[in-house]
Formats: C-alpha cells, sequence, structure tokens
C-alpha cells in the first residue's frame, strides 16, 4: 500500500513540477558546422551537461535546445567524424540565445576523454589500452542503486556476487582482495581490510562519467589493480545554484517458479536523494544526501542505505583546490546461504528454496560504516607544467551478528600523493609521482592464527611507489607510452616470512593510426597485488564455514599484454576488437574443503595461472542517430596451468548489448547481459543441487522528458529469470521501478 | 539489409539464452526423525546422520560415506533429518556423536544408533533404496546415548 501512496504522491510532484520550470527556462538556437569548411553538420548530439536536455542538429545543422536552466550552461556537441567539444553558453531566462558551434574534423569515431588511461585527459580513441566510458546520462538513465549497477553492462565486465571482474580477474572471493582498483576523482577508494570496492560511498547523483580501465593498471596504479581500474569522476560544481532531486521506488516480482513463493506480502523499495550546489565567487560545493530503503526480494534481505558527502572546489586562475568528504551507513541482512531442504519450512520438498534462508539465518545482519575525507590541489605552473597533490584518509567500521557468532573489522587508511606533469617537447609529455599509503586494521573475532580466532588483533600495511611516465608523439600516425613503477611494502604480522614486498612495474603501449578512421593499439605490462589484510588474516567460523589464514601468502604478479583495432566502418557502425593475455604467478585464490567440520576455506597461490581471450565491441548509430547503440562479445580462456583445470567462477562467454530509442521527449531504452555458465565453482558441486546456469538479464527502460525533469520507468530483470553468481545465492529477480528525476 | 541484420543477431542471442534458468528440483534422498534415549552429554560437539552404500569393515572405510547431513538440533525429545542422496542403495545409515574440542579421528566418534529393521537402536541395518526424484520418507531412527558404541564396537556390532 505504501509503495502505491508513494506513486501518487510523486505523479503529484511532476505535475506541480512542470509549469514551475517553464516559466524560468530559456531556449538555445544555433547551426553546426564544419570548421574546415563551414558547412552544415547534420545529426550532432547536442546536450546540456549536468541535464537531461539533448537534441540532434538537423540536415541544415540548426538545432534547437529548449527549457535549458538560465544562467551559464555548457554544452558537450558530438558527433562521429568531429572531435567531440564542450561549449560554455549564458542562457537568458525566458529568452532565446543563439549559438553557431564548429566542430573539428576528426575522421574517427567519436571518442570519450578519459584521465584513468595515463592520469590526464586524454580521448579515449588514442589509448594504447581498452577503456570503456559511461558517461553521466546514461548512468542516470538505468536508475541505479549503486554505481555498481552502472558499470555492470561494460564489455567484458561481470558481477560475481558484488565483486567486480573485468576480462575475468577477480573471481570470487567474498569481497577479501580485488583485482580492481577504484578512483573517485582521482583518489583511491578501495576499503582498507579486504581492499574491495565500496560502491555506496560514491555519490550517484553528480557522476560526470565512469571510466572502466581494462588491464593491469599497476605501472601507474600500482596495487590493486592489477585487473583493471574503475574511476568515477564527479561533476564540478555548478556556478548557479542547482538543486536536483531524485526519487526512486518499486516493487519485486514474486519468484519465477511458485513453489519459490515465500512472502505474500509485495516487496518494495523507496528511496529520495537530493543535492544541492552553488558557486560563490571562486568557491563552488555540491551537498548532497540520500536514503535508500529496501525489502528486498528474499527472505532477510533487508537493506538500508543512509550516505551524506560535501564537495567543495576552491578555483583560482592557475589552481583549483578540492575537499570531499562523505559518509555512509548500510544495515542489512546478511545470510551466507538460501534454504536447503531440511534447513527451512518446505511444505514444497525441494532440493533447495532459493529465496528463502535457513532458519538459523534468519537474523543474520551486517552494518557497516564508511568514512573519507579527501583534500586535491592541481597547479598549472605555466602552459607546459603542472603538478597534483593529494591527501586521504577513510575509515570502514564494519560487523556481522551470526546469532552465534559475531565478527568485524575496522580500518583506518592514510593515503597521499604528489604528482608533477611536463610537456618538455611539442611531442613528449612526462608524468612522474610519488604516493604512500599506511593502513590500520584491527580484526574483531575475524583474525587470527591456525583455527584459533581472536577476539580483537592489529595489524598494519604501509606501502609506497614511485613512478614515471612518458608519452613520446613519434609522427603523425605513432605515439608511444612508456612508464614503470616501483613498489614497496611492508605488511605486518607475516614473520617470520619477510615483511618486505618490492616490485618493478613497466609498461609500454602505442597506438597507431594507419589510415584516418583507423587505430591499432598493443601495450605489454607487468603487474602485482600484495594480499590483503582479510586474505592473510581471517581466521573465523561461522554458519558452516570455516576460514583459516594464510600469512604464507605471497604477493602475486601478472605479464599482461593486449593487442586491438578500433575502426570506423561508416557514419553508421564502428568496431573494437581486442586480443589480450594475462599470465599470473603466485596467483591469488581461495581454496575450499567440505569436510564434516563445515566448509573449510584458505586463501593460497597458485604457482602459474592464464588468462586469455578475445573481445569484440560494435558501435551502431541508426534512425539520424535516434537510435544508438553497441553490442560486445568477450570470449575468455582461464586456467590453473599446472592442472589445465578452468579457473572458478569465471565464465567462458559473455555478451551485453544496448540500446537506446530517442522519439521527441520519449526514450526507450533496452539493455541486455548474457554470461555463460561457470564451469567450476568452489564450494557447492553437486549438479543436482546445484546446477550452473547461464546468466541471463534483460532490463528495460522508458523516459518522458518535460522541461528539466524527466520521469522514468524500468524493469530489471524483465524476464524474471533466475540464475546465481556464487552457489546458493539468488541474484536479483524482475524488479518494477518508476523514477522521477527534477532538477531546479 | 545489413543494418537489420546488426539487430537481428544480439535478439536472437537474448532469446536463445531465456529457458536456461534455474528450475525448482524436487529433493532426492532419506528424510524422518530421530528420537533420543538418555540425557545428551556436555562434552557433545554434534550429532547428524551419515550415510553409507556398504557395510564399513575397518576404521578407515568410515570415510567413505557418502553424505553426511547437518548438525541436528539438540537438546530434544525428537529431531527431523534430511539426508540429500544419489539413487541407489544405502546399507547403513548410522546417527554419529562427536565429542567437543577433539580433532576428528575414531576416537572423537560415537555411534548412537542407526536405521534397522526393527525396534531397537542396534537392531540390524535396515537398506534403504533412493529413487530418482523421490524423498523417502518416515526413515525414523532412535540415538541412544546412555548405550553409544565406540567406533571399533559399531563394527563389531555390524559383523
Amino acid at each position: 500500500m505504501r509503495w502505491r501512496v508513494l506513486g501518487w504522491g510523486w505523479l503529484a510532484l511532476v505535475l506541480w513540477a512542470a509549469p514551475a520550470s517553464a516559466q524560468q527556462s530559456g531556449t538555445v538556437v544555433g547551426r553546426v558546422i564544419d570548421a574546415a569548411t563551414l558547412e552544415p553538420v547534420s545529426t550532432a548530439a547536442l546536450r546540456v551537461i549536468g541535464t537531461v536536455i539533448v537534441a540532434f542538429a538537423d540536415d541544415s545543422g540548426r538545432f534547437e535546445l529548449r527549457a535549458v536552466p538560465p544562467g551559464l550552461q555548457r554544452l558537450a556537441v558530438e558527433r562521429i567524424g568531429y572531435a567531440p567539444r564542450r561549449v560554455e553558453v549564458d542562457v537568458l531566462a525566458g529568452g532565446r540565445t543563439e549559438l553557431d558551434i564548429e566542430l573539428e574534423p576528426k575522421a574517427v569515431a567519436v571518442g570519450d576523454l578519459v584521465t584513468s588511461v595515463t592520469r590526464r585527459e586524454l580521448s579515449s580513441l588514442d589509448a594504447p589500452v581498452s577503456v570503456f566510458v559511461q558517461e553521466e546520462e546514461q548512468i542516470r538513465e538505468r536508475v541505479s542503486d549503486t554505481a555498481a549497477d552502472a558499470v555492470a553492462y561494460a564489455p567484458s565486465v561481470q558481477f560475481v556476487g558484488n565483486q567486480m571482474n573485468i576480462r575475468g580477474s577477480a573471481g570470487y572471493s567474498r569481497g577479501a582482495g580485488s583485482r580492481v582498483l577504484m578512483l573517485l576523482d582521482g583518489v583511491p577508494a578501495n576499503a582498507g581490510d579486504s581492499d574491495a570496492i565500496n560502491w555506496d560511498v560514491v555519490p550517484l547523483t553528480e557522476i560526470q562519467r565512469i571510466e572502466v580501465l581494462k588491464g593491469a593498471g599497476s605501472a601507474l596504479y600500482g596495487n590493486i589493480a592489477l585487473g583493471g581500474v574503475v574511476s568515477v569522476v564527479t561533476l564540478p560544481p555548478p556556478k548557479d545554484p542547482v538543486l536536483r532531486l531524485r526519487l526512486r521506488g518499486g516493487f519485486y516480482d514474486d519468484p519465477p517458479a511458485s513453489p519459490w513463493i515465500w512472502s505474500d506480502k509485495t516487496r518494495g523499495y523507496a528511496s529520495a536523494e537530493a543535492s544541492y550546489g552553488q558557486s560563490l565567487g571562486s568557491l563552488g560545493f555540491w551537498l548532497r544526501g540520500g536514503r535508500y530503503v529496501d525489502d528486498g526480494y528474499r527472505q532477510n534481505s533487508e537493506l538500508e542505505r543512509t550516505n551524506v558527502a560535501l564537495q567543495l572546489a576552491l578555483t583560482g586562475s592557475a589552481d583549483t583546490l578540492g575537499i570531499f568528504g562523505s559518509w555512509a551507513r548500510e544495515d542489512y541482512g546478511a545470510p551466507l546461504l538460501w534454504c536447503m531442504r531440511g534447513e527451512c519450512q518446505d511444505p514444497d520438498s525441494l532440493a533447495f528454496q532459493p529465496a528463502r534462508v535457513a532458519v538459523s539465518g534468519e537474523d543474520d545482519q551486517t552494518r557497516s560504516d564508511k568514512g573519507r575525507l579527501h583534500l586535491t590541489y592541481r597547479r598549472r605552473w605555466s602552459d607546459r607544467t603542472s603538478t597534483f597533490l593529494r591527501a586521504n584518509v577513510q575509515r570502514n567500521d564494519w560487523d556481522t551478528d551470526f546469532g552465534d557468532t559475531q565478527i568485524g573489522a575496522k580500518s583506518d587508511r592514510l593515503g597521499g600523493e604528489l604528482r608533477f606533469d611536463w610537456r618538455a617537447l611539442s611531442w613528449l609529455f612526462l608524468t612522474a609521482g610519488g604516493e604512500g599509503a599506511y593502513t590500520r586494521v584491527i580484526g574483531e573475532n575475524f583474525f587470527g592464527s591456525g583455527f584459533v580466532t581472536q577476539p580483537e588483533e592489529e595489524h598494519d600495511i604501509t606501502g609506497l611507489a614511485l613512478y614515471a611516465q612518458g608519452e613520446f608523439g613519434l609522427g603523425p600516425w605513432l605515439t608511444l607510452t612508456a612508464g614503470v613503477r616501483r613498489d614497496v611494502g611492508y605488511l605486518d604480522g607475516i614473520e617470520p616470512n619477510d615483511p618486505w614486498v618490492a616490485q618493478w612495474s613497466p609498461r609500454v603501449g602505442l597506438v597507431i593510426s594507419p589510415t584516418p578512421v583507423t587505430r591499432i593499439r598493443a601495450s605489454v605490462g607487468r603487474g602485482f597485488r600484495a594480499p590483503s589484510a582479510d586474505e592473510l588474516f581471517t581466521a573465523t567460523q561461522v554458519s558452516g564455514f570455516l576460514v583459516v589464514p594464510n600469512p604464507n601468502l605471497l604477493p602475486e604478479r601478472s605479464l599482461a599484454g593486449e593487442i586491438g583495432i578500433k575502426q570506423l566502418v561508416s557514419s553508421w557502425l564502428s568496431f573494437d576488437v581486442a586480443g589480450f593475455a594475462y599470465e599470473f604467478n603466485d596467483f591469488i585464490e581461495a581454496d575450499t574443503v567440505l569436510s564434516p567440520l563445515g566448509i573449510l576455506i584458505q586463501f593460497d597461490n597458485l604457482p602459474e595461472a592464464r588468462l586469455a581471450g578475445i573481445e569484440a565491441v560494435a558501435r551502431l548509430s541508426l534512425l539520424g542517430d535516434r537510435l544508438q547503440g553497441f553490442a560486445a562479445y568477450t570470449y575468455m580462456h582461464h586456467e590453473n596451468k599446472l592442472t589445465g583445470e578452468h579457473l572458478a567462477y569465471r565464465p567462458n562467454d559473455l555478451f551485453t548489448t544496448s540500446a537506446n530509442l530517442y522519439l521527441g521527449g520519449l526514450e526507450l531504452g533496452a539493455d541486455y547481459r548474457y554470461g555463460s555458465a561457470f564451469d567450476r565453482v568452489k564450494v557447492f558441486t553437486d549438479p543436482r543441487t546445484d546446477p550452473l546456469v547461464p546468466m541471463s538479464v534483460l532490463d528495460l527502460r522508458l523516459a518522458y522528458r518535460f522541461g528539466n525533469q524527466v520521469l522514468r520507468f524500468i524493469v530489471d530483470n524483465a524476464g524474471n529469470y533466475a540464475y546465481t553468481t556464487i552457489e546458493r545465492n539468488l541474484e536479483p529477480i524482475r524488479r518494477y521501478s518508476v523514477a522521477l528525476e527534477l532538477e531546479f | 539489409m545489413k543494418k537489420v541484420t546488426f539487430l537481428i543477431i544480439p535478439a536472437l542471442a537474448i532469446l536463445s539464452a531465456c529457458d536456461e534458468g534455474l528450475q525448482p528440483v524436487p529433493f532426492q534422498g532419506v528424510s524422518g526423525r530421530v528420537a533420543f534415549l538418555g540425557e545428551v552429554p556436555d562434552s557433545t560437539d554434534w550429532v547428524r546422520v551419515a550415510a553409507f552404500v556398504d557395510l564399513p569393515q575397518t576404521e578407515i572405510d568410515l570415510l567413505g560415506f557418502s553424505a553426511i547431513s547437518n548438525e541436528l538440533l539438540l537438546p530434544s525429545d525428537s529431531t527431523p533429518y534430511v539426508l540429500g542422496l544419489d539413487t541407489g542403495v544405502y546399507r547403513w545409515l548410522p546417527i554419529v556423536w562427536k565429542r567437543s574440542g577433539a580433532a576428528l579421528t575414531p576416537d572423537a566418534l560415537r555411534i548412537l544408533g542407526w536405521y534397522t529393521d526393527g525396534a531397537g537402536p542396534f537392531d540390524p541395518p535396515q537398506t534403504l533404496l533412493v529413487r530418482e526424484d523421490t524423498e523417502t520418507t518416515n526413515a525414523d531412527m532412535i540415538a541412544d546415548f546412555e548405550n553409544a558404541l565406540t567406533v571399533e564396537e559399531a563394527l563389531e556390532a555390524l559383523k
């Protein structure tokens, strides 16, 4: 009932908001022209940055953007065959503002600007490695719960449980250890104890873009970036006051099989997010807050999340000081496994009940708090030189109540970095810097040695690094990138083993442009990752799982290479095909043994492992750019080289496709993800009671824009397809949502 | 035509993957109740039901169990149990007790009874047939804490 009340409330808000916005807005009209020929450019896409307002130039290059908020606005202008541009325009309230925009011909498909590849702004076309970008509008149109939902459709990305895999690098380790580094505005943001990505610390409402860098990023980013980097870039504060509200709500369908229905209540969710941004002279800020409440689609999966964030930017003529602080809390049910026969009430005598949990796990609960504060300072000393300085501190604190056992951990991480950028010559750009991080982790009934768990145990981890990289423009058709990084780390608590670890991580890449519509790229580099505190020291026994520490774990090392080609085939079609390979030494994986004592888990080194594959992405733009989409296929081969067995929790095939159709103010969209069934899992391997099935998820979207406001309808997992990515954990079933985005 | 082809391929891929998801799976195995005689010792770590295809002849054979249940709920007069099994014939379903604080060795184990063809906990073992997709119900047993057998005694009793 409360979900229906919420829906009517939103409709009332829509009707109230629409005329209010129309009164204050302005119209921007003009032409898009070719800078070389001064001929009109048709079908160029124009978008008011920070809003959902878009328009396309007609055959004579003319465009009209309606209901644009008054004041200084930034437009993004893109067209296949031209370099993307960002243009500022002062919009008259209630009036028409005229603007002509010149685009520079660039005979390759539109490329997004990225920063994660080389730590400076660069077109993704000119990157020597594969990088995928989700822009602000693409993130907003999916009505994501967290930023993880926004990158789940990136080619070669798959989530196993809540753990991000890029090209199958990570497998599954219940968050203990990550091979993907998260950057928030260039600042590392992985948790201190597990190195896991905490998606809820990312402010969803003001993401400018998310970049997914595939392949080892260790040469620039060191530890954790062994499998790739996810870089979240937030929107800078607006010049004029902006208030944004995003209200969402919906409900879950019943599980697809009637014997699995476990609740006669409608399971719903609702969330409200608000942000306010303004600039006062040279000081700009965003203040954000959000609250999310979810009944969950399975038993004991209720979730409550609250987060707040404040972003300050002090901008001078040659420098920018940024401060970002955020805090997030989550309380959620945390059953480890679904109910097997005999563990819960089941009149249907089924082998398992995927939406129920064992009676013993009905009250398992986890609470987590995550706080972070980071400071960044950028100074441009001249047209050729600049520096970047950062300092960051973060705390993660979680505990889980399993009824008979309470476990938890606290971690504090301090970090800093100083970097110099220098365009030494017109054809040479140099980057050099150093960074360090200190982490203190305290386990509560979570760390220990052997089979003994200590009520409280503390460990310190310190890492220092120096890095340097050069980009060499060796001609109009060849760019070479070469870099190296030296990491040194100290792991307290692994004595008598050597607590010091050290690694050189070199990387070299090149981009060749044999024709104006072709880019060939190649890169090879070394990567490394020191084990996380959780992988080294976890010693706990919960719900039949017995985790045994392994202080003898060695750092894992990799040699990773990629070769790829981007090709603009025609005005409506482009391809990107890449082959990749990783050779790992001392690859860290969880070993499991089933015994009458329970399920024994210990992290161990596989002496040699291999990941290799091909990835193909096709992008289409039809009907005068009104139908846009992409399809991506990845084939992966993965093996333990000693045994020849496939690595666990990794598919062989991944397929992703996404399409959007724009019809005036109406927008239709669909996203689809397929992952072949895993060949191997670690714990429950009986094919009868734990069948391995493919992932096959279709999401549908409908949006209607009126002025600055957007009303969205979304059906997640429209096929109500039941599947798992980790044993005995049902992934989300069909969910219907409605969302309203308001901007004033 | 080429443009249409590029749209059809993803659509076919989606359709072909629609019917491979999880489906309800009937339980296959045995279930029943275990009735307890005597007091549950304070030193109890767990009590479980195990299943053996053949009667064990030696202590080593005890490691060859086909399946073992979750821990039974204690203390109570009787408690339900379920044990998922492959299809086939099982000749011994013992109730196994383990002492707390001890490693999992034969010394730490006691046999409290087994599935029998009579009324006593240690009567001759009853053979159990598990059919495909079928739950064999009411396979009740008695666990006798007062007269628990050591592994050695149990092996002797089975001869």
